[in-house]
């Protein structure tokens, strides 16, 4: 530093301060950028997971709801159907059942399924009045037959008396011209502009249908959206405890953490089965017991590098030599060794750093009596350095916790609808929330931040027993 | 505590005694032995699934070309630096955000801020450390694509930039914990002298603090850069997972990370060809890496020598 000279500043002794103020609060500001983005990405997280309750609730009510499109000349028309008939549920006994498309929710036109799920959200009772179509055309206009001449649409002789058709005053031959203002030019098409025109009226009501009878055009009114009022039960906790309780699924609002939840304390709790012992025996070796010598500077060097070495990289160890070479298959229990040997070396690293707090009085007073040196590392060295170490680890399993990219190598990628087991096929909260996020369908996006809090929430103990420990047992010397 | 006489005899024989000493020791050695095991296994089947890789592809075109279509069945290629170009893509605009703001979180920490602040501010920085990597895939893809999309109308749902952000945010802690340590263990009396020479604050941390941890903050960016290449999740999420060519910050890109991601999410059966690239990729991946950590291990140690 000797050669170093300080630039002459000219300027007045005022500005040189200020300028150093100045860069003072440039260097604050970008504490604050940190705190900003930490509160931007919790806060975002939390507003995504929050249509969760709704979710579950109208799950709970059966209406499992996705977006499907309707294709018009290059035009994408959105609408929601009943996607999973839930069997003894509120919406079956109203009639509603699979595929029925839902239109209104009160006096609110309905296109995509977040809107069902936002209405639900702020609902002023515990009932949803729905207006809905039947989803099956058969029911409306019986079956319809497209003239092969004239590529006219008519209503076939079997048009059974209870549809909503015939009690509109359709009748057997009655061909259909428009509905509201759109040309019928298809049997699945009228069906599908039932949906659109229905789509354009405030509230639920009857659709002006012109039909042509004998040559004649008439008009009538057909009642083609049917309303109910659908009881819901709001509840956080059910919709909690459903969301932590149920399996994956096609549908968002069906669609749980139960295998994951399981699936990751299993691998969490094998993996510090096998890494505490084996990191602190090699802490214990470091520390105590090896001479300086060019092999123990060779596993120091090794062990710094391989904290530093990719996960993706274990992944392919794991997967080659252990599920490949070793015959284990990509399962529970390889996934918990090569998360081991992701860890180890941070373990070690922590343990190290423990053992040696411990000051060497204590070593000294423990052989002054006679003690054999495992004598003196298992009753006097490692009580004391136990809450370091245990610290260390816990840190250690919050970043397996977290960690995806290995396991998706050992095959974590799986939709379960079981709690796995040691030799079972798995899968992993972080993981789960990957293949939530590539979903394209509504909803699963908010599951997937919902599974974000769970997995925040498991780190945020996990952390807090870390921080309990280390000061409910440190020591100072 | 009662004073006992300790006179517990040693039950044992001293032969077995030493024996079983003997043995504990060997058990603690072979654990640490492992690492070597370990390092032993990686180098080994990185070089031998290489072997087989480049037995079929030629290290020029694997490092040079700009097509990387694995899974084209009629006309395979294998040029991976549209890989390689993307993961140093990622990782610059990663460094471009993570080095100004941990740096200079860093300096305020350990010139600025007071002890209250110092508590309140620690944490936060290692919590953004503990939030897991999916979290800020998820973040980048969902709220950072459609902020710059406010600016930039082109940007596509996957792309680099709000990869390389987000990735950049995640390796904050770790620029600014190493960054401070560095600072901090400049020693008092540098900036007393500056003092006393009659600098301000400002002047003494531009002209001595920062050029004497010059060193350690380098090492601290290798080992971010390090992170940085081998982080394979937020860019899995957020970056498309296509490789393109050129590239092109607003449209997706593939890393190297991602491409094994790929191989392994994809349906490929085992022993299938496609197998191979992920051991000459991983290799890749691994030297990349390794000799940034050796490197910055390297400074950081000769750093510590100064002063000790």
């Amino acid at each position: 530093m000797s050669a170093q000279t300080l630039p002459r500043d000219r300027r007045s002794l005022t500005w040189r301060k200020a300028k150093s103020t100045l860069f003072g609060s440039l260097t604050f500001s970008t504490i604050l950028i940190s705190f900003a983005l930490l509160v931007a990405l919790i806060v975002y997280i939390l507003i995504n997971a929050r249509p969760l309750m709704a979710m579950r609730a109208a799950s709970r009510a059966g209406l499992v709801v996705s977006t499907m499109i309707i294709q018009w000349d290059a035009k994408n028309l959105p609408y929601v159907i009943v996607n999973d008939f839930v069997p003894e549920s509120e919406a079956a006994r109203a009639g509603i059942g699979e595929f029925d498309a839902i239109i209104h929710i009160g006096s609110q036109t309905v296109y995509r399924s977040a809107q069902v799920w936002e209405a639900i959200a702020h609902l002023p009772q515990e009932t949803l009045p729905i207006g809905w179509i039947s989803g099956d055309p058969t029911k409306i206009f019986g079956d319809l037959q497209m003239d092969p001449q004239t590529g006219a649409i008519r209503v076939a002789i079997d048009l059974p008396e209870e549809s909503l058709g015939f009690r509109a005053g359709l009748r057997p031959g009655d061909i259909l011209v428009q509905i509201e203002d759109i040309p019928v030019t298809g049997s699945r098409q009228a069906w599908e502009a039932l949906i659109v025109a229905a789509q354009r009226k405030p509230q639920p009501g009857p659709l002006a249908v012109q039909i042509e009878r004998d040559g004649e055009f008439l008009t009538i009114a057909l009642d083609a959206e049917q309303t109910a009022q659908i009881p819901i039960t709001r509840s956080w906790a059910r919709a909690i405890w459903d969301f932590l309780t149920s399996f994956d699924s096609n549908s968002p609002e069906r669609a749980g953490l139960a295998s994951a939840i399981v699936g990751s304390f299993y691998l969490v709790g094998l993996t510090a089965l096998f890494a505490l012992p084996i990191g602190v025996g090699a802490a214990i070796y470091l520390e105590e017991y090896a001479t300086k010598n060019p092999l123990t500077e060779l596993i120091q060097l090794l062990i710094v590098n391989l904290a530093g070495v990719p996960s993706v990289i274990y992944g392919i160890i794991g997967l080659e030599i252990l599920a490949r070479a070793l015959k284990m298959d990509r399962v529970l229990l390889t996934g918990a060794l090569t998360m081991t040997l992701l860890i180890l070396p941070m373990v070690i690293i922590a343990a190290r750093e423990a053992l040696r707090t411990v000051p060497d009085s204590i070593r000294q007073a423990a052989y002054a009596v006679g003690a054999t040196r495992w004598q003196v590392v298992r009753s006097h060295v490692l009580p004391y350095a136990l809450p370091g170490i245990l610290t260390g680890l816990i840190i250690a399993l919050s970043r397996a916790m977290g960690e995806a990219a290995l396991l998706i190598l050992l095959g974590a990628f799986q939709y379960l609808t079981f709690i796995p087991g040691l030799r079972d096929y798995f899968t992993v909260i972080p993981i789960q929330i990957f293949t939530w996020i590539g979903e394209a369908k509504d909803g699963f996006a908010n599951i997937a931040a919902a599974a974000i809090v769970v997995l925040l929430a498991i780190l945020l103990v996990l952390n807090g027993l870390a921080i309990f420990l280390r000061i409910r047992f440190q020591r100072r010397w | 505590m009662k004073p006992t006489i300790a006179t517990r005899p040693a039950l044992h024989a001293p032969q077995g005694r030493y024996l079983k000493e003997r043995l504990i020791q060997g058990v603690l050695f072979s654990c640490a032995f492992l690492a070597v095991v370990v390092t032993a296994i990686t180098i080994w089947l990185f070089l031998s699934g290489s072997g087989i890789f480049f037995a079929k592809v030629s290290l020029g075109e694997f490092l040079g070309g700009t097509r990387w279509a694995p899974t084209d069945l009629s006309t395979p290629s294998y040029g991976a630096l549209p890989l390689i170009v993307g993961t140093l893509i990622i990782t610059g605009i990663a460094l471009l955000v993570a080095v100004p703001i941990g740096l200079l979180s860093a300096i305020y920490l350990s010139e600025f801020a007071s002890e209250r602040v110092r508590k309140v501010a620690k944490p936060i920085l290692e919590i953004l450390a503990g939030i897991p990597t999916v979290v800020y895939g998820y973040f980048a893809l969902l709220f950072i694509t459609p902020l710059l999309r406010s600016v930039l109308p082109e940007i596509q749902f996957w792309n680099a930039l709000s990869a390389g952000i987000a990735l950049g945010i995640a390796i904050i802690p770790l620029v600014s914990s190493l960054s401070e340590d560095i600072i901090y263990a400049v020693p008092r009396e540098l900036r007393e002298g500056a003092y006393a020479l009659g600098a301000t604050k400002y002047e003494t941390i531009r002209s001595v603090v920062l050029p004497a941890a010059l060193s350690g903050i380098a090492a601290a960016t290798i080992l971010a850069m390090s992170r940085a290449i081998g982080e394979t999740m937020i860019v899995a999420i957020a970056a498309g997972r296509v490789p393109t060519w050129p590239p092109d910050l607003l449209k997706p890109l593939e890393t190297l990370t991602v491409h094994i991601v790929n191989v392994a999410t994809g349906d490929a059966e085992a022993g299938a060809f496609i197998w191979a690239t992920i051991f000459a990729i991983g290799a890749l991946l691994f030297v990349m890496t390794l000799l940034l950590n050796i490197l910055s291990y390297w400074i950081v140690r000769r750093f510590r020598e100064q002063y000790e």
